[in-house]
């Protein structure tokens, strides 16, 4: 697809987006005035619209099926859950009243702006993945880091042998040993920052005064690799932030679908006409 | 769990190419030509002839007017006729007529079944035990290869024969072995005329028999004239020249092969040199600035036509089969006329990736046998700013040439560099799109009773990564020295796919491999036991590899599978195709 | 990752090998279940596994959640949408009642929203049954309420009032499309309910009544921007009610207010603070001692003074009648003249009760005149003495039998429809003073009257034929036993005779009555009552009974089969008719001389007041706009036709002062100026009732 056609297009969804949230409205309004049951309309169309987004998954499932490349499922994905939000305002407005509803309320919103989320998330990440360096899988980051950890802990061996720069490997067992050995913390995963790679190489060349020459190359190769590190855990952070916004933007959808279940039924059992 | 199968490791001429080959039918064959005037004593212990002929090939009928190799169909095998007659049909018949077969493809609903299936171990096989069990199950199998292969034969072989030209060949004759080794689609069609009988020989085989110097001499030979005059008609310019002109030319010609045949194995080492070791390394076909006296047209393999910049060498582009080199310079001293002494020379040099096959055609026959047969709209502009005249480089003129599809040379050089023009069906994924979300690897896995068949990562350039999934290349090295020929081309499509039937594990493809796309992996029954080798009580590998997904009806699931559209399976021997999904792509 | 893999990687797997970081794990890594050839192998769970497990994992926690609230019966309010308005919460919110959904949701299951005792394939509550279940608080505010019947009329009502409507002129689009056009999608007969409208679970300060526009739109088929735009015009507004007292306020205003120079206030006569109307404390109609005495008063008096003559001696020539040989027995000198005077009207009502006596007033000449009677012929002196006879005989009879006999001869052929007006005319009707008269008259003191006489007339007269009259007159008397005299008259009361008489002759009757009543007139030697001023009960009750018998006189087409009763009625209203007419009724009760039937007898007399209980579709209520400082002044809304000025010069305009309207109805512009979106409003319901229980 050609980008200034792909422009085209997604400028034409959205606007037909908007377009059938306002058809809904317009029904709605319809409905309410010929003494119909708008929140049934609304309702049901909003059921319609989050089942039929369940089908992506199982589009990525069923390949062998003859119904168009996942990309395009993804973009219809995307639209109808605008649709979604619109139709869940016109349907329970913004602020909603009851124990249930409330739930209701909460898990979608969860739902929806976790997809909002990762689809921010998805457009920038990439940008940032490349700037980082080579692309590296998920799987084999341990294994690099192990490496890492490996080659600093024989560096900062090495340097222990020469007796004038023990002060390096001290201060690798204070203070780098740590840093190499665990992973990042969550937080930073959430917010990736150069923090610790500045304090960490600034204490490093504080070091340097204390080394002999043989001492000051194993310190800029260990800063070398402190900056691999860094590089390094920006990219897995990079990497679980692409993959943890899927697991919550799915972790919640059972409990979502069980609380509508018991909603819908409630709805019936209950409505006065 | 741990409890492990153990059987007989599988070897080399287990799975013969024919079960149903007796004895007596042995001894008629060795009694007749090529094989009765063989020197026996050349063979080895290992194989001698005897086994060649028994384990490697197989005797065919045919009746009258039956198609015996298509046109442009990637053959494993070679024919010798041993009765009867064919005829080798020169002249491209309409594809009409040779019936194109469809791809094998399984029943939706068994597609369908295995991606909802879990696999809870990956990579299960009916693999035989024993050899009794083997052949009792390829028996059955070959049998039914043989009811499987429509036979499809020209309704009225006279007439199709009266208006093409075609050559006959007798018994003892030997065609598509060229098809066979080179492993290029054959370029030619043959038919049998009458009832014959041929002796079918995997190419395996045909190395092997190359032992024997006649027979050796025997294959040049025919390699030189049947695929010379067929790739000289072959070549699009020239289809308006009269036969006899051609013979001309073709006798003119000269057939050369630079570098290694099996480049792959040095492939490793250059790679590591730096690029311009790397050019320099590449066997030169032609030097920039030396008199254009050669029309150079690539047979197989590929060439890289840089110039001069700077210290290095600047790619313009990579020549596949069938494009040429030189025809600029000719036709502009044509054209312009100028003195013979006022030539220009080549613009740029040629260089060998590789292993390169080239013809070259002497100017004064291209001039006086061809030229004039060429079509004005096809013969190519004149040269404005040389770079290099009659008397050496032309000063600063020389500004960077940009290249037919103007790639950005960089890519261009990534590309030749890491050899990934050979691919046609490689898979590059857009790095700036590709959300690491693994739906392609995912996909690929559900379509492969659970295991993927490549690996998210390789060479990246920019923003593009060429991954590392089998690129179904038009050299297929990897198809070099599978002692079974369990890997092999698919004859429409081209695709080539392992039979984990007939692979025996011996990695000889997966280290064959220069992009290292073919894996071993450890495989299990189907009660999900690790199947070990009794004597080593090693695990007994397969080779895999990605095959386009042959077998689902709606193609490469991983390209369908990518949410971002960031993922694609593009042909890289064609930069323009690469220039048009980039072009299109950059958002 | 090293320059070429040695092994597939499997992001789809759900366990990876703890080892392969270290560089020793398997190629395959562990399978689906974690589980792994290898002897030592430590799997470990990927990204993969949480994606596939966590979210049944949190549909689980969400089901505990809800099984156990459930349970413990928490649920029941989180269940609900939202909290109940106030009112209602308090009547139902019993935390202990398990089923308190139920006293307004479905009953067989108790309305417990628990999943526990949950019927799945029960089917929603009928829209009945709960409207239903609000009627059973409500039916007390909507008395009349229909299940789900539009503004609770029956279909029929409303199609009448469709048709009204359409006849007045709107645009049939006004009216329910519930037979008009289009239908509400919902809509199958009756299948409205409460909820419709009043929507519950709103939070507690919801406001149940508080109705949209839309909702009214939603049958009414015009749709409706703003009351100032798309409203039809009024017309007449407020409605004309039918009226009874001919009054027409320019006239008052203009002639009879400027003559007595005293201001022209609605208030004085329209507000009454004492009491609430239907539009609060202001009313159509005024009280006469409230509105008309001060003026009215005095002319009615005046018209009283002699009284109505009720029952009256005609004076007869007897000398005259005993030369030419006819004898009438006694008769009191006093009405022995010359042959004179008329028979009052309500006598010959009381003579028309009987068939002997009804023939004598056959026999009377036609302008009603004694005078006229012709002497000389035989007939006419028969006529003249039958009519002596029947006078004394009727008075005997009123004297003996008192109101019964009044009863019976007032009844004509046993109609019962007007025994309540008779009866109304007889009480008061004092029979001792009929026998006082008799007394006088027919037996003089001190001498006895020969009971033969008295027994004759009273006696023969009973039987009715003719012939048994002419018998009897020709004198057979000897049938009459004492005992009977004896009961007939009692012997003379003791203690002072009133001897003379005469001293009561020139006694005015209202010197004598000044509050009105009953007494004998000896001048005129008649039985007269005097009225007690406006709205007497005994003449309102005879000119009711007049008047309902004179429409019957109307309700035959021509006049010629007239019975005698209506032409005697009909008579009476024409009398009310003259100015110079007793009590002149008839001026401001023009009701009178309509002879349109009326419901009740007091349609007649009284102005029609509005019943504040009756909801009609439309409502107002004086009282928030009188606050209104522009709106105190009544005339800034309810202004009159002063083109009426002009004819209203001359006293007798021939202008029907019951029909004619003269007030201009009320514009829609009045309330528009500040019926507004956001001034005082524009919605329907402001004005409108939905739940209505009768249109007027």
């Amino acid at each position: 697809m050609d980008s200034k056609k792909s422009r085209l297009t997604k400028s034409f969804a959205f606007i037909a987006t908007v377009l059938a949230v306002w058809l809904l409205f317009v029904a709605q309004r319809w409905s309410e005035r010929s003494l119909g049951r708008p929140d049934f309309l609304t309702g049901y169309a909003l059921l319609a619209a989050s089942l039929t987004m369940m089908l992506l998954s199982m589009r990525k499932r069923l390949l062998v099926l003859p119904l168009g490349s996942v990309a395009r499922w993804q973009r219809a994905h995307h639209y109808l859950g605008l649709f979604a939000m619109g139709s869940f305002v016109l349907h329970a407005g913004v602020r909603v009243q009851g124990g249930l509803e409330t739930i209701l309320a909460l898990l979608f919103w969860g739902i929806s702006l976790s997809g909002l989320l990762g689809w921010y998330i998805n457009y920038s990440t990439p940008k940032k993945l490349r700037a980082a360096g080579r692309s590296i899988l998920r799987e084999d980051i341990p294994t690099l880091r192990d490496e890492l950890a490996k080659r600093a802990y024989s560096l900062a061996l090495n340097a222990a042998g020469k007796n004038e720069s023990a002060c390096l490997a001290e201060h690798y067992m204070q203070h780098l040993r740590p840093f190499f050995q665990k992973r990042r913390s969550l937080a930073y995963c959430l917010v990736p920052n150069g923090r610790m790679r500045r304090s960490l190489l600034h204490d490093l060349d504080q070091v340097v005064r204390y080394l002999g020459p043989d001492g000051r190359i194993s310190q800029s190769n260990l800063s070398q690799l402190v900056r691999e590190k860094d590089d390094l855990d920006f990219q897995w952070a990079m990497l679980i932030r692409l993959r943890g916004w899927v697991i919550v933007h799915v972790s919640l959808i059972w409990s979502f679908y069980l609380v509508v279940a018991i909603h819908v039924y409630s709805v019936y059992r209950f409505h006065g006409s | 769990m741990t409890a492990a199968t153990t059987i007989e490791r599988p070897n080399r001429w287990d799975h013969p190419f024919d079960l149903t080959m007796r004895d007596r039918d042995l001894e008629w064959i060795l009694s007749l030509e090529p094989f009765s005037s063989m020197d026996r004593d050349r063979f080895t212990k290992s194989s001698p002839l005897v086994d060649i002929i028994r384990n490697d090939a197989r005797v065919n009928r045919y009746e009258t007017g039956d198609i015996i190799v298509r046109e442009g169909e990637y053959g494993s095998c070679a024919f010798i006729v041993l009765q009867g007659s064919v005829r080798v049909i020169v002249t491209s018949l309409p594809i009409g007529d040779l019936g194109g077969s469809k791809p094998k493809t399984v029943s939706l609903w068994k597609a369908l079944r295995s991606s909802l299936m879990n696999y809870s171990v990956a990579e299960v096989r009916k693999i035989a035990q024993g050899k009794d069990h083997a052949q009792a199950s390829l028996a059955a199998t070959s049998i039914r290869e043989v009811d499987d292969r429509p036979r499809i034969f020209l309704q009225d072989v006279d007439a199709v024969l009266k208006d093409c030209e075609s050559e006959p060949l007798g018994p003892g004759e030997i065609f598509g072995e060229l098809a066979a080794i080179t492993r290029s689609p054959s370029n030619y069609t043959v038919v049998a005329e009458g009832p014959v009988v041929l002796l079918e020989m995997r190419w395996q085989g045909l190395r092997l028999l190359r032992r024997d110097p006649n027979f050796q001499a025997q294959l040049d030979r025919r390699y030189r004239e049947a695929s010379l005059k067929t790739q000289l008609r072959e070549t699009s310019i020239f289809r308006f020249i009269p036969p006899e002109n051609l013979e001309k030319l073709s006798d003119a010609t000269q057939l050369r092969s630079y570098g290694d045949r099996e480049w792959f194995a040095d492939y490793r080492e250059t790679k590591k040199l730096d690029v311009q070791e790397k050019i320099k390394a590449e066997p030169l076909l032609i030097q920039e600035g030396s008199p254009a006296n050669w029309l150079v047209v690539i047979r197989s393999g590929f060439a890289r036509r840089s110039y001069q910049h700077g210290h290095g060498h600047r790619t313009i582009s990579y020549l596949g089969r069938g494009q040429m080199y030189g025809l600029q310079e000719l036709i502009h001293n044509v054209d312009v006329g100028v003195h013979e002494d006022q030539l220009l020379p080549y613009q740029e040099s040629l260089r060998g990736i590789g292993f390169v096959d080239a013809l070259l055609i002497p100017r004064r026959e291209f001039i006086e046998h061809a030229l004039p047969f060429i079509r004005n709209e096809e013969r190519t502009k004149p040269i404005r700013q040389p770079r290099y005249d009659a008397h050496g480089p032309v000063v600063e003129t020389a500004e960077a040439k940009s290249n037919e599809s103007n790639l950005d040379p960089a890519l261009l050089e990534f590309l030749v560099d890491n050899r990934l023009m050979n691919g046609l069906q490689a898979m590059m994924i857009d790095t700036d799109r590709c959300t690491r979300c693994d739906d392609c690897v995912r996909a690929c896995a559900r379509t492969h009773e659970g295991n993927p068949r490549f690996v998210r990562s390789g060479p990246q350039f920019d923003r593009y990564q060429f991954t590392q999934a089998c690129m179904h290349c038009i050299d297929p090295v990897c198809m070099i020295g599978c002692p079974t020929g369990a890997i092999a081309r698919d004859t429409e499509s081209g695709v080539i796919a392992i039979n984990p039937e007939t692979c025996i594990g011996c990695k000889v493809c997966a280290e064959s491999c220069p992009y290292s796309n073919i894996m071993m992996v450890e495989i299990h029954d189907a009660r999900g036991h690790k199947l070990v080798d009794r004597e080593s009580k090693l695990p007994i590998l397969q080779a895999t590899k990605c095959d386009l997904c042959q077998s689902s009806p709606t193609g490469p699931a991983c390209q369908l599978a990518c949410p971002h559209e960031a993922l694609v399976r593009i042909n890289l021997s064609n930069p323009i195709e690469l220039q048009e999904w980039i072009r299109r792509k950059a958002a | 990752m090293e320059a070429n893999p040695r092994h597939y990687r499997r992001p789809d797997n759900q366990w990876k090998c703890g080892l392969t970081s270290s560089g020793k794990g398997c190629a395959m890594g562990p399978d689906a279940r974690g589980r792994c050839d290898d002897k030592v192998c430590y799997p470990r769970r990927t990204l993969q596994w949480w994606r596939s497990y966590l979210p049944i994992a949190l549909a689980m926690m969400t089901l505990g959640t809800l099984f156990v609230t459930n349970q413990t019966g928490l649920d029941r309010d989180a269940m609900a949408p939202g909290p109940l308005t106030s009112v209602h919460a308090q009547l139902i919110h019993n935390p202990s009642d398990p089923h308190r959904c139920a006293s307004c949701h479905d009953e067989q299951r108790k309305g417990q929203p628990s999943l526990s005792e949950t019927d799945w394939n029960s089917t929603s509550i009928g829209a009945h049954s709960q409207t239903e279940r609000c009627l059973t608080c409500h039916a007390r505010d909507l008395p009349r309420m229909r299940l789900a019947s539009p503004h609770d009329l029956p279909e029929q009502e409303l199609k009448n009032l469709s048709e009204r409507m359409t006849k007045k002129g709107h645009s049939a689009d006004n009216l329910l499309i519930g037979f008009t056009r289009h239908r509400p999608i919902n809509w199958h007969e009756h299948s409205l309910s409460c909820s419709d409208c009043h929507r519950e679970h709103q939070g507690a300060q919801h406001d149940l009544e508080a109705i949209s526009s839309q909702r009214c739109q939603a049958c009414h088929q015009n749709q409706f921007g703003s009351f100032a735009v798309d409203h039809p015009e009024f017309r007449e507004y407020p409605r004309p009610g039918s009226q009874s007292v001919a009054f027409n306020h320019l006239r008052h205003r203009d002639l009879h207010f400027t003559k007595s120079n005293s201001t022209f206030d609605c208030r004085t006569c329209h507000v009454n603070e004492s009491e609430n109307g239907r539009v609060g404390q202001v009313f159509r109609s005024a009280s006469f001692e409230k509105a008309c005495a001060s003026c009215h008063q005095a002319p009615i008096s005046s018209s009283l003074p002699d009284g109505l003559v009720v029952f009256q001696l005609p004076s007869l020539d007897t000398t005259g009648l005993k030369n030419s040989g006819i004898d009438i027995g006694t008769w009191p000198e006093e009405a022995s003249q010359i042959l004179d005077g008329n028979i009052p009207l309500f006598m010959q009502w009381l003579l028309l009760g009987d068939k002997a006596s009804a023939s004598v007033l056959d026999a009377m000449p036609r302008s009603g005149k004694l005078s006229d009677f012709d002497v000389k012929t035989e007939v006419d002196r028969e006529a003249i003495a039958k009519l002596a006879r029947a006078t004394k005989v009727l008075l005997g009879e009123l004297a003996q039998d008192g109101q019964k006999i009044f009863q019976t001869r007032l009844t004509i052929h046993g109609q019962s429809s007007e025994d309540k007006a008779v009866m109304e005319l007889l009480r008061g009707v004092p029979p001792d003073l009929f026998r006082q008269a008799y007394r006088e008259w027919f037996e003089p003191l001190p001498s006895k009257p020969s009971s033969r006489e008295i027994y004759t007339s009273s006696n023969r007269l009973t039987p009715t034929t003719p012939s048994a009259e002419n018998a009897f007159l020709s004198g057979a008397d000897d049938l009459l036993s004492d005992s009977k005299l004896a009961t007939a008259f009692p012997s003379e009361p003791e203690g002072p005779v009133l001897s003379n008489s005469k001293s009561w002759k020139d006694i005015r009757s209202r010197q004598h009555l000044p509050a009105g009543g009953w007494m004998i007139d000896r001048q005129r030697m008649a039985i007269v009552y005097v009225p007690s001023g406006h709205a007497d009960r005994w003449l309102t009750a005879f000119l009711t009974l007049g008047h309902s018998r004179a429409i019957e006189s109307h309700a035959s087409t021509d006049g010629t089969d007239i019975e005698k009763p209506s032409r005697l009625a009909q008579r009476l209203i024409d009398e009310c008719l003259q100015p110079t007419s007793l009590g002149r009724c008839a001026e401001c009760h023009q009701g009178l001389t309509k002879f349109t039937s009326v419901k009740a007898p007091t349609e007649l007399w009284q102005a029609k007041r509005f019943d504040a209980r009756v909801r009609d579709l439309t409502r107002f209520n004086h009282g928030p706009h009188l606050i209104q400082s522009g709106l105190q002044d009544c005339k800034s809304c309810h202004r009159l036709h002063e083109k009426e000025s002009t004819n209203s010069q001359n006293e007798n305009a021939s202008i029907d002062l019951l029909k004619q309207v003269d007030f201009i109805s009320v514009q829609r512009s009045d309330c528009a100026s500040c019926h507004r979106p956001n001034a005082a409003g524009d919605h329907c319901t402001q004005c409108h009732h939905y739940h209505t229980n009768a249109i007027e």
